[in-house]
This record gives structure tokens, sequence and C-alpha cells, in this order.
């Protein structure tokens, strides 16, 4: 029989430290969806995801009740839209349109994919989408936006990079009597994973099966209590290869709850992302791990070394516990929906510098970061910059998700409710890169040797 | 090969007359079995785990989770599938 042990360690994982399957996400090519026709295309777009999601929810809560584990979100990503648009030009909102009805329909509470990659240059359909990405996420719900602007191979197109500082301004403005949620939607990437589960930034990547099945595993409360019961003085080694176990042990449940509800719902098994994605709930919280590492508040010198050992125990033991590890997996640092990482911003201790320190050694990048409401668009598009160009010279998935806060300055904080939190206006630098962003063109591509 | 679907109860609380048989009764009423019991009682406290056969179980694990809780008033319940065990403690 099962060791007590064990039973308990598990029932205190969900029960008190908040595990959870942060998202099952089914990932739906819709490259056969597409169609001269605008409204023939939405229209198939439409019946495919309601087609094949349809009991995504339904899946996701009978599996939950099974095994007992909370199933926080079911979503789901599609094909980048601008390839659809690109095929049946017209006006791309219709898609998103589409996209939030099916979502609704089927009732996830997200839906990814109304995307662009154009790290190396735009083609039919990207200038058209990125251009409506403000409106498509005014007069949208649950349809997510996300646009991979840079990668190792190709460089940064810095023409994509100054019109991403624009288009965030604009969601941000279209949406300010609704806490700028527009901006939330919204996600500028380099390097981008075609196999991410996690909003806002998944989409289906080209590269994939016609519909997959991926889940997304969460667990900070589990790992910060783990270390809360080890002894002060453990040594950094032992701390990381607790938190290799205790990652194993999150992903395993991903692991058993993704095949199990790829069988049910008749489609392939993804992947498993595990990442360390907090709440803005008590004991879920990243930046509370760092802490119990042993920094006095999130942001303290010593952040960025904490975080790079955290983000490489957490791959190490998902690696080990599944075969088909991907998406993202590491640690998310998003500020508003991390209480630490609020605190931290509240009390000034965390900077969007030590943020954009943290982000060359942790999952993804700059997430969830209000900034003051009067910032010009080339200083978003010039933090667009900044960190694409640390994903490119690293070899890895950054990203920007910035909220500029209409009509608030530094101090005051936007509210988004549920998962996405809140946040307080974080200070930026307010001399002007505009005349390198103006230049646009492209940064080329790295040297892949001579590394120093 | 194990056709057997199990699931594991847990019952932890104050000792009282007559836990394990109300949980028991419990179980039986869901038409699923005991295959092993295990318990101890420390001072006051009293842990039980219950792994039982599920295979043919009438209902859902919730409900037979709410039903024991219903008779166990003040005490923790909680039933889970063996599978996310043996997924998690087994390499």
């Amino acid at each position: 029989m099962l060791n007590t042990s064990d039973i308990m360690e598990t029932i205190s994982m969900i029960r008190d430290n908040n595990l959870d399957i942060r998202t099952t996400t089914m990932g739906i090519s819709l490259l056969d969806c597409a169609d001269t026709d605008i409204d023939k295309s939405c229209t198939k777009v439409y019946d495919k995801i309601c087609r094949l999601a349809g009991n995504l929810v339904a899946t996701g809560d009978d599996i939950a009740a099974k095994y007992g584990i909370p199933i926080v979100n079911k979503r789901v990503s599609v094909t980048p839209i601008s390839m659809l648009a690109g095929i049946s030009g017209g006006d791309p909102v219709k898609y998103a349109k589409a996209l939030d009805r099916a979502a609704h329909e089927i009732g996830v509470n997200f839906i990814g994919g109304y995307s662009a990659l154009v790290q190396k240059g735009f083609s039919a359909g990207d200038l058209e989408l990125i251009e409506s990405i403000p409106r498509a996420l005014a007069e949208t719900e649950l349809v997510c936006s996300s646009v991979n602007v840079g990668s190792t191979r190709a460089g940064i197109n810095m023409d994509a990079v100054r019109l991403m500082g624009e288009k965030i301004r604009l969601a941000a403005e279209l949406t300010k009597d609704n806490q700028c949620i527009g901006a939330a939607k919204l996600v500028v990437f380099c390097n981008a994973v075609e196999d991410n589960p996690f909003m806002a930034g998944a989409f289906h990547g080209v590269g994939e099966a016609d519909h997959v099945l991926s889940v997304g595993v969460s667990g900070p409360g589990v790992v910060r209590s783990v270390l809360a019961a080890m002894p002060d003085d453990a040594p950094l080694d032992v701390v990381a290869e607790t938190i290799k176990k205790t990652a194993f042990k999150i992903t395993r449940v991903g692991q058993l709850v993704g095949s199990e509800a790829a069988a049910r719902l008749n489609t392939q098994f993804g992947i498993v992302d595990l990442s360390l994605a907090p709440t803005p709930a008590v004991g879920d919280s990243v930046a509370h791990i760092l802490e119990e590492i042993g920094l006095e508040q999130c942001g303290a010198h010593g952040t960025t070394a904490a975080l790079a050992m955290l983000n490489d125990a957490v791959k190490k033991g998902g690696v080990m516990a599944s075969s088909s590890v991907g998406g993202l997996s590491g640690a998310f640092i998003p500020v508003s929906e991390d209480a630490g990482m609020i605190d931290a911003a509240r009390e000034g201790t965390l900077s969007i510098e030590k943020l954009e320190a943290m982000t060359a050694v942790c999952s993804v990048g700059l997430d969830m970061i209000v900034v003051p409401g009067d910032t010009p668009s080339e200083v978003i598009s010039a933090i667009i910059a900044d960190e694409a160009a640390i994903g490119m010279v690293n070899s890895k998935t950054t990203a920007v998700r910035l909220i500029p806060a209409i009509g608030l300055a530094e101090g005051e904080e936007l509210n988004f409710g549920g998962l996405l939190g809140y946040g307080p206006v974080m200070k930026l630098r307010t001399k002007s890169p505009a005349k390198m962003i103006m230049r646009g063109g492209r940064i080329p591509a790295p040297l892949q040797s001579l590394k120093n | 090969m194990d056709t057997q679907e199990k699931a594991v109860i847990t019952v932890v609380g104050k000792n009282a007359i007559g836990i394990l048989a109300k949980a028991a009764t419990c179980v039986a009423d869901a038409n699923t079995s005991v295959i092993q019991v295990s318990q101890i009682v420390m001072d006051e406290f009293f842990t039980m785990n219950m792994l039982v056969d599920i295979s043919q179980i009438r209902g859902s694990i919730q409900d037979l989770e709410n039903d024991i809780k219903q008779h166990l008033p003040g005490i923790e319940v909680h039933v889970m599938h063996e599978n996310i065990f043996n997924s998690m403690h087994t390499i």
C-alpha cells in the first residue's frame, strides 16, 4: 500500500499549498479553415473550434473531480490568425469576433492566437493584423494576442518593435474605462515557442499536429512550503535538489491529467509545461520562494542568482518527470499576478531594471508590469527592444506585456481582477530613445560563436 | 493484469467512537470495497488511510467524499484516485 507520508504530502500540496493544474489548453490548427472569403473563413474557424473543443471544459471538470485536483483554466490556442487574414484579406477583427464567440460558446476563459510572426519581415496579413490588434482586444473579451518580433536566428524586426509600442499604448487607450485590460491581453515575444499553453502568449504553431492537448502545471506555493520546512543553513545545492524533486512531483500530476484529458478528448497529448506561475492569492507567489531562499524581499541584490537557480532546478525536475516537457517551463515573474512582487514593487525594492535582469535567467520576460499612462510609445518600443535583445542573444524566449495605465501616474494602481491581479504603476526612465526607434530596420542575428 | 481501479480515503481528526465504522458504511453504500486499512491513534488524534476498489463505484469519487464528510462532521476527509499518488511518488 502507499506510504502514509506520501499520501499526506500529496494532500497537503493540493489542499494547503495551491497545487493546481493551471491550464489545459487545446491547440487547434486553423489552416484548413482558410478561405478567400473572410466570412466563410470565420464560419469554418468557429465551427472547427466548437467541434474539437466542445467538451474541453466538461472533461476538465470531470478529471478535476476524479483526482481531486483543481484545473483552474481551460483554454484554446489557434494557428496565428495573420495567416488566415493573409489569404482572405478583409478586416481581421472579424476573426477576433469569431474566436470570441467560439470561446464563449464552449466556455473556455481565454483563446489565444490572434497573432503574427514577423521576426524577419511582414508577409500578407501580418501588418493588417498588427494594425487591428488594439481594436480586436477592445471589441472582444476572451481573445489574446501575441506578436513575435525577433529570434536568435533572424534578429529583431525593429519596424515591428516600433509598431508594437504604438499598439500596446493604443490597446490600453481603447480600454481605459476597463482598467486598460486590452494591453494585458497582448504579448510581444522574441523566440516565441509554438506549444506554449499559457496565456496571453499561446498560439498553435504551424509545426504542430492538427489538434493537441497541452497542460500547464503550477505550484509556487508547494515549492515555497517545501523550502520553508528546510533548515536555514541548508546549502544552496541542497535547496536546488529539493526544488528539483518537488518540480518532479508537480510535473507528474500534469502528465497524468494531460494524458487522460487528451485520451478522453480523442486528441494527441502535446506537452506538459511546468511553469511556476503565481496568482495573486496569498501562498502562490514566486517572489515568496525567492524570499524563502534567503532574500529579505524580492528585488534585493541576489534575486537574479536565486531566480536562476530556481528556474534551472524546476526545468531539471520537470524533464525527468515527463517525456514531453515543452512550452515555456520555468519560473514566471508577472508582477501584478504575484502577491510578493506586488509588495516589492509597492515598496520600491523591485524596479524595472531589476526585473529586466531577472528575465535574462528566468522563463519569459517583463510580464504584467503597469507603467505610467503618459509613457510615449517609443519608450514602450525601446523596452521591447531591450527585452528582445536579451532573448535573442541568450537563445531564450523573452516577452513583454506592459500595461500603460492611461490617466494614472506613478504610485497609483490598476486592478484587473481575477488571475491577472493588480499592481502599482512602476517608474520608467524618461530620457527618449525616439531616434533609435524611428530608425526602424532590423537588428541582425547575433553571432553564435566567440561567446564571451 | 490488475484491472482494479482504486482510490485512497484519508480521514484525519479527533478520535471518536465509530469513525472507521461510519466511513466503512459509506464505502459499502457506494458499492466500493475495502482493500486495505491502516489507522493510527496518537493521543486523541485519529489518522486513517483506506485503499478501496472503486471499479464498481455508484456515483463519483466526489460523491463518496461528500457522503463520508456528512457522516463525520468536523473531521477532515479526502478521497482521491490512486493514480495521483502513484504518478507523484514513483519514478
